[in-house]
């Protein structure tokens, strides 16, 4: 399984899915490898990602939302997108997996798990209160029995 | 009736512009310019700041190559400790510095000019973008993505993220390399080589298709300037100048980077906020001159790794004699380079030196003055700082790559233009052209941000009078 935690660390909120890749990475570093998962953090879901995404089965993305009540956490079903067009310096998570798709054949079932977002102003990898709490739940959710210590 | 051509804003290239063309009253083309319509203000606005904050802010100058500015701030910063780096330090920065070569090179092949290459300037644009090349050779659109997937690899292993890396420090790297951080990256450059390879194989069955592309695109004398190793070959993080002119004779040599202003001075144009730099000697415009792959290739007879001299002699075989003067063929030199940057990667880290645990030399400020200049993908970058005695900037010069062939960019934008229009009269594979000759040069206008889907193009045709008389959309 590939988990793809992505946003923008100076926007606040909007780290939230970045944030929660980074901790999952540290927490299986102490771990040790766990074979079959794979982590990545990024800013932004670039097209290099797909060649990721064709080597599992299932993958998972998380991110930030803007709507919603802030830390309400949604998941939804992904479909890779069918429609085609010019390739931009950033894809939504249905455009990746279309390319994926298209350069590989094969797309991972997939889904998105949200998280509402309160404050999305200048803000370096620091979360609001609500949204830091369902950060810690989502990744209890995802199989931390522990907090991780927060990143420096 | 005099007319002006405006096509904006130039698509697949890195940041934003716009290209005007001005016919005369035949109908022939009188002027064409790329107007620069974004003002960053870098060189201002860090004056007041530390020096070693420079590379962090003057990393955020670019979003595609954070890497480059990184090496010449920090060589900047070396300068101005009055150190010299440790060698494993030394290593490692070749290294980083050849990965961001490697993943940008393939950015500017694969991803932007290959739509052209493989579909042709003729083809609906609709079709011309990653996704038509992936229809007509699905290979080539994936080894695109896996050998720029590859170069951030590198980066991102050595620097801890492939975007704005902190690793490199004023006085060497932070941290030293670990035996399975080397490993790691070594395994990865056979399968990167072999793209790289066959890449250029395929390349060139494709020349002879562009038989008129490269005697129209950008083929004009010109100089040309880059850094050398002190024996004369092809160098990227260090070394010495070197400028060329058109008939292959060398006019400056072995000029310690520091004293790039006796070499290059800097106009400014109305029409644009990029400088337009000159060979100071020839004055300006007359000291035209090139850099990036294209000049780096014609300024040596040799690269130093075993596949990339083959490739570099075959190179030098596509005109009779003298330097390549058509600037379409930066996009042969580009591919050599990822064939050579792969190679030095893999020789750099077999060096057990590499692993050493001292990386960093450590000191205070020792001068006022500093200047780091290192070889960008796109060419020579030079970051010159002035600091006061507690180390805050109180004057910055940035001279990007981009920058440096503005003069040239604007030539092959007049040649291409004067080539492909006829009578006056607009084609879609005049402005594919015209856009298409830019690309080779593959500017980096400031890579900031870029509209997602299609960018509109626009071409407008005014009269003397100001009067709008045409307007293309795309």
């Amino acid at each position: 399984m590939l988990i793809i935690g992505y946003g923008n660390p100076l926007r606040g909120d909007d780290a939230v899915g970045l944030l929660a890749a980074e901790r999952l990475l540290d927490w299986i570093e102490r771990q040790g490898d766990i074979p079959g998962i794979e982590v990545i953090a990024r800013p932004c879901l670039t097209i290099e990602l797909a060649a990721n995404l064709a080597g599992h089965r299932r993958a998972l993305f998380i991110d930030a939302a803007l709507a919603g009540p802030a830390g309400a956490i949604r998941r939804r079903r992904l479909q890779p997108a069918t429609e085609r067009g010019p390739l931009p310096h950033v894809l939504s998570p249905t455009e990746l997996l279309g390319w994926c798709q298209w350069l590989y054949g094969v797309a991972p079932r997939s889904s998105l798990i949200t998280i509402a977002g309160a404050s999305f102003n200048y803000a370096e990898g620091r979360l609001s209160p609500l949204v830091e709490s369902a950060l810690a739940r989502l990744l209890k959710r995802l199989g931390l029995k522990q907090r991780p210590p927060q990143p420096a | 009736m005099s007319r002006t051509i405006t096509i904006e804003p130039v698509t697949r290239i890195e940041g934003h512009a716009r290209i005007s063309i001005a016919l005369d009253d035949q109908g022939q083309v009188a002027e064409a310019r790329l107007h620069l319509t974004q003002f960053r203000g870098f060189e201002k606005f860090c004056e007041g700041r530390p020096y070693r904050e420079m590379p962090a802010l003057t990393a955020r100058t670019c979003g595609i190559c954070p890497v480059s500015h990184i090496i010449a701030s920090n060589k900047a910063c070396d300068h101005l400790l009055s150190v010299r780096i440790p060698p494993a330090a030394e290593r490692l920065r070749r290294v980083l510095n050849l990965a961001q070569l490697v993943q940008s090179h393939a950015l500017s092949f694969f991803h932007l000019s290959s739509p052209d290459l493989l579909l042709g300037w003729d083809s609906d644009p609709k079709e011309r973008n990653l996704f038509g090349v992936l229809r007509q050779n699905p290979g080539l659109a994936r080894d695109g993505i896996r050998l720029r997937a590859i170069g951030q690899s590198i980066i991102e292993t050595l620097g801890g993220k492939r975007i704005h890396p902190a690793w490199v420090v004023p006085g060497g790297v932070a941290e030293p390399l670990t035996a399975d951080k080397r490993d790691a990256i070594l395994r990865l450059i056979p399968e990167a080589l072999e793209i790289a390879k066959r890449t250029y194989a395929f390349y060139k069955t494709l020349l002879p298709r562009f038989q008129d592309e490269a005697e129209r695109f950008g083929n004009f004398p010109s100089l040309f300037l880059s850094l050398v190793s002190p024996n004369g070959t092809l160098e990227h993080y260090d070394g010495l100048l070197r400028i060329k002119d058109a008939q292959g004779r060398i006019l400056e040599d072995q000029v310690p980077p520091e004293d790039y202003a006796r070499l290059i001075g800097e106009a400014v144009e109305p029409f644009s906020y990029l400088k337009s730099p000159y060979y100071k000697p020839l004055g300006y415009p007359q000291g035209i001159y090139r850099v990036g792959p294209l000049a780096r290739l014609n300024n040596i007879q040799s690269c130093g790794t075993p596949y990339a001299d083959v490739a570099l002699a075959e190179f030098h075989l596509l005109q009779e004699e003298g330097p390549i003067s058509s600037s379409f063929h930066y996009h042969y030199a580009r591919l050599v380079e990822i064939i050579y940057g792969l190679e030095m990667i893999e020789r750099l880290l077999k060096d057990p030196v590499v692993l050493d645990q001292r990386v960093r030399a450590r000191a205070r400020s020792n001068r006022y003055e500093g200047i780091g200049v290192a070889e960008a993908p796109r060419g020579v970058l030079i970051h010159h700082y002035r600091i006061d005695d507690d180390g805050l900037i109180t004057w910055v010069n940035l001279i990007i790559a981009t920058g440096h062939n503005n003069l040239a960019m604007n030539q092959a934008i007049r040649q291409v233009a004067a080539a492909y229009v006829e009578g006056g009269r607009l084609s879609e594979g005049m402005l594919n052209r015209v856009e298409a000759v830019i690309r080779c040069f593959d500017p980096c206008l400031s890579c900031a941000s870029h509209a997602a889907g299609q960018m509109p193009l626009a071409i407008e045709l005014w009269d003397t009078r100001g009067r709008l008389l045409e307007r293309l959309v795309r």
